[in-house]
């Protein structure tokens, strides 16, 4: 038995269900702050979610430094800089990311610059060693991966620090019924990859397992119906849960083959790392089932439930989860193409990503990244 | 493919487990980068004469020697009831020595009273009744290392912390999720020397939280996985650590099913097992985990009707597979009871008759029985006054807890029909 | 960016509801006055707490609230919804208006409302164990069945509470409730 030697952190507090978003005050005040600055997009506003978020807040303390509803997808130095700006001249204490994607990117970007006082570029050297200003994030169903972890993308930069968690996540069907299914779908591809590359490293970790093991429940359980009927309420909670579970999963374990290709790939195309993430764990998958060590038989039961768990035989576990697995990336079908060739990815561009990907993410050699490639191109 | 539906998606529920936790054979290694990455240098260690005494204070220092690192200050008499004039003496020196980090080494005593002095100090406060209650601690604290030196109480990661002002006769909590504190270290080391007794009742202790939080009303999906991967780890290791306690690779198998307890019974509470131990602790002086033991399978019998299904899929983690197949799913919940009277009896041969199975065969240490008889109103109308009744899933009156006080004095299971089911 | 475009949003208050809230704490109150003097449970339960006992039941921040105690001469008295200087041994703080709306309205009982953290309770914890128990008899009393067993974790049976005590008794105690 390898022994255990594992560091973990999950910093969130996570409030989902019925009138989660009624909460907010409550948690804003235990943090000892009162004036949010709240940021999310023009889609988000459009349909109604801001006047949903303002009216949770009634009936309290909380007043809204700032209401911004035009944050891009794209969390540039310019938008960074300006709600900077924006929240130190209302004399903000915390921040409400209303949505997901660069909203909450963009979100947590702002919180280092104000909370460092300096320039968003120079943070990115710099060690954070202390807590940042209040971050509530109240996700939509388009997450990205990401927005709920110890990690924050901007511009060309990523920076990870156990200090950009947020500190409430707030899951409120009001709020997450509103994507479509291709975003669910990316949503839900995102979270399981993730959940799947985190749980399935040689080294145990059983309390990274119970958040993978939530996650990969949740997406089992509710992702086909959701994909269907993304307004089902259940589903796009138990979606963006799964989201949550799965993003600390990743935070707490390296980065894997499939989610390093996808960013590699997404960067350089603009395409939703989800998508791409879905392609490359099917084949991923496939090639680990025939390797040595193959899938953990333990996903199995965190998909499957107890009593199929306990009634499938043990040689027969890693096939069941596999089946499992597959069946939940097939329901995507309609939504993602089964290679990146329907992506329209030229092939030549492979070496570039698969160099890439080894450059970022030493723990695989080029030539492994380079075989995944291969084998998700045309699917043989 | 049909699933049985396992992950309940609640209509509302919290979880936080913001502790960094840190687990191995040589985790105390890593508490001097721990500590800088906080900013902290003059760490005070908080502890008691037994963790001093069985050397676990030695083996801290040295791990944190290796790094040149030294405690500013360190005090080692803690009591075994957390006491407000000791939280007091603790922020003195704290002051006296200028530390600036609590490293806090033992048990749930040791950890609440380092709770307590920490919200003095990094509140400046001279006196600890204003934060009384939920939330009145709103601010980040001084940076605080929890060790725990018993598997255990979970107290490394729970949010509150119980006081007692003897002076007063009260008992004074504090609840906010400030009071975590920043990293938690498990290391086989710290329980390598614990006498099977006390791993057997600690042990006990930490599968009542895992099994309480995993049926009681504010369950939730990541309180269900902690909960069922900490039964697993207890089931699989508890009874071979007694008779073996060299085992450090079970020992830390059981340090961490403590933790993962702690991280379950804290997001989703605990119930009637909880709620009648406390009692019991408070009228006969009972130690908790020996209470928790006894009283536990009266705890799944008692809510057997509201939540048999729970039960049932308990059977799984502690009994495995095999066992789970051949019983038919009516009869898992009774089967769950059954195992862990098993697992009590197991224990209670493992420490060659210790270990107590019910109420009337616990002893203190000169021979003395702890629980009379006649004591067992007493205990039922304190269980009355406790507040972990209200995440119970059923409700009890007084009669209620005397029909269960009274079963398990005896040793018998609980007649089921007499239960009052509204 | 236009900041002026993105103004400040002070919290408006939501006054129905606040009002709807507002008369059920006053009814709550006042049955819990009128339970004290009717059922023999409710009168124990009161006598086993200390002379100085005052509940303070509100709405996190704003109010409204309600406040129960007992008087210099051992009587439960209603004591209206105004601070005036009380100092309460027991506060049951429901954490925003949305969260009273689901207990006034019955969608969850009291027990599921703390399990879902949407109330804190802070003080004198065994009288918050009595005060349930209040609260558990008072629901019974004022509700019909097939609303009091949302309310409560466990209706009583005839065994446990006669009919013509739970019929009698809350005759009474709506008569005692609504009339001064």
């Amino acid at each position: 038995m390898i022994p255990y030697n594992f560091t973990f952190l999950s910093h969130p507090k996570i409030c989902s269900g019925l009138k989660a978003l009624e909460h907010i005050p409550f948690e804003l005040e235990s943090l000892n702050a009162r004036k949010p600055l709240v940021i999310t997009s023009a889609r988000w506003a459009k349909k109604g979610l801001a006047k949903t978020l303002t009216k949770a807040l009634y009936d309290s303390n909380i007043t809204i430094g700032a209401l911004f509803t035009n944050a891009p997808n794209y969390p540039s130095v310019t938008i960074i800089n300006e709600l900077s700006k924006l929240y130190r001249d209302r004399g903000c204490d915390s921040i409400i990311a209303l949505g997901s994607g660069g909203i909450a990117h963009i979100a947590k970007a702002v919180n280092m610059v104000v909370s460092l006082k300096t320039d968003i570029l120079q943070c990115t050297d710099l060690t954070i060693s202390s807590p940042l200003k209040p971050l509530i994030c109240v996700p939509t169903a388009d997450c990205e991966g990401g927005e709920m972890a110890a990690v924050a993308y901007y511009e060309r930069f990523e920076k990870q620090s156990d200090f950009l968690y947020p500190d409430v996540i707030v899951i409120d069907s009001r709020i997450t019924r509103h994507a479509t299914s291709q975003e669910i779908a990316n949503c839900a591809l995102t979270s399981l990859a993730h959940a799947i590359e985190a749980c399935g490293i040689v080294a145990p970790n059983p309390i990274n397992d119970a958040y993978a093991h939530t996650a990969l429940s949740f997406i089992y359980q509710y992702f086909p119906k959701t994909i269907k009927k993304p307004c089902y309420k259940d589903g796009s909670v138990a979606i963006v849960n799964a989201a949550a579970c799965a993003d600390t999963a990743f935070s707490n374990a390296p980065q894997g083959i499939v989610h390093t290709l996808a960013q590699a790939i997404a960067l350089d195309t603009n395409l939703q790392p989800g998508i791409v993430m879905g392609i490359l764990l099917r084949y991923s998958l496939a090639a680990k089932l025939h390797a040595k060590g193959g899938i953990r038989p333990e996903l199995l039961l965190a998909l499957a439930g107890i009593d199929t768990y306990a009634k499938t035989p043990e040689k027969d576990r890693q096939k069941a989860a596999y089946d499992y697995l597959t069946k939940c990336i097939d329901a995507t079908c309609n939504y993602v193409p089964s290679t990146l060739k329907g992506l329209h990815i030229p092939h030549y561009k492979l070496k570039e990503y698969a160099r890439l990907a080894a450059a970022k993410n030493k723990q695989h050699k080029e030539n492994e990244y380079m075989a995944l490639l291969e084998k998700s191109f045309e699917g043989k | 493919m049909k699933r049985g539906a396992i992950m309940q998606l609640p209509a509302y529920y919290e979880f936080c487990n913001s502790v960094k936790t840190i687990v191995g054979h040589k985790a105390l290694e890593q508490i001097p980068q721990s500590l800088k990455a906080i900013n902290a240098q003059r760490p005070m260690i908080i502890t008691d004469k037994g963790v001093e005494q069985a050397g676990l204070i030695k083996i801290v220092q040295a791990a944190m020697q290796k790094s040149k690192l030294k405690a500013a200050a360190l005090f080692d008499s803690v009591p075994a009831d957390s006491d407000v004039k000791v939280v007091n003496e603790v922020a003195k020196i704290y002051r006296a020595k200028k530390c600036d980090s609590i490293i806090a080494v033992g048990g749930g005593s040791v950890l609440d009273t380092a709770k307590g002095a920490n919200i003095l100090v990094s509140e400046n406060a001279a006196d600890l009744m204003q934060f009384v209650g939920y939330g009145n601690v709103k601010r980040k604290l001084r940076p605080f290392v929890a060790i725990p030196t018993t598997a255990g109480t979970g107290s490394e990661v729970t949010s509150v912390a119980v006081i007692a002002n003897h002076e007063k006769n009260i008992k004074m909590a504090f609840g906010s999720l400030f009071l975590l504190p920043d990293i938690a270290i498990i290391d086989s080391r710290m329980t390598k020397t614990l006498p099977p007794t006390i791993t057997a009742f600690t042990g006990m202790d930490a599968l009542t939280h895992a099994v309480e939080a995993y049926f009681c009303l504010a369950k939730n999906p990541l309180s269900d996985t902690t909960a069922l991967a900490a039964i697993q780890l207890i089931a699989q290791n508890l009874v071979n650590v007694v008779k073996k306690p060299s085992d450090l690779d079970g020992r830390l198998a059981l340090a961490l099913a403590s933790n993962l307890a702690g991280m379950a019974f804290s997001n989703s509470m605990v119930g009637l097992v909880h709620n009648i131990g406390h009692a019991i602790g408070g009228v006969c002086g009972v130690p908790h985990g020996v209470c928790m033991n006894i009283l536990l399978p009266y705890g799944l019998e008692y809510n057997m009707h509201k939540r048999s299904q729970y039960i049932g899929e308990l059977l799984y983690p502690l009994a495995g597979e095999e066992v789970y197949n051949k019983t038919p799913k009516k009869e898992r919940p009774l089967k769950t009871v059954e195992y862990i009277r098993k697992l009590i009896q197991d224990l209670h041969d493992a420490t060659d008759g210790k270990h107590p199975r019910f109420l009337k065969e616990v002893y203190d240490r000169t021979g003395k029985q702890m629980i009379p008889k006649e004591k067992l109103p007493d205990i039922a109308r304190t269980a009355m006054s406790d507040p972990a009744q209200f995440y119970n899933p059923e409700d009890l009156d007084y009669n209620d807890y005397i029909m269960v006080l009274e079963a398990a004095w005896e040793g018998i299971p609980l007649d089921r029909k007499k239960i009052k089911k509204g | 960016m236009n900041a002026l475009q993105y103004p400040e949003i002070k919290p408006k208050k939501k006054f129905i509801k606040r009002i709807y809230i507002a008369v059920m704490l006053w009814v709550v109150g006042r049955a819990i006055q009128a339970a004290a003097k009717v059922d023999r449970e409710v009168k124990e339960e009161f006598a086993k707490l200390k002379d100085n006992f005052l509940l303070k039941m509100w709405i996190w921040p704003n109010g409204p609230a309600m406040y129960v105690g007992k008087t210099k001469d051992g009587k439960v008295k209603y004591l209206g919804w105004k601070d005036k200087g009380y100092k309460p041994t027991l506060t049951m703080t429901i954490k925003s208006v949305e969260a009273a709306m689901l207990l006034f309205t019955f969608q969850e009982g009291t027990a599921i409302s703390t399990a879902r953290n949407r109330l804190v309770v802070d003080g004198d914890l065994p009288d918050a164990c009595a005060l349930v128990r209040i609260l558990n008899i008072v629901e019974v009393y004022l509700l019909p069945k097939i609303i009091a067993k949302l309310a409560v974790k466990r209706y009583p049976k005839w065994s446990q509470m006669n009919p013509l005590r739970k019929h009698f008794g809350r005759i009474l105690i709506y008569v005692r409730a609504f009339t001064f």
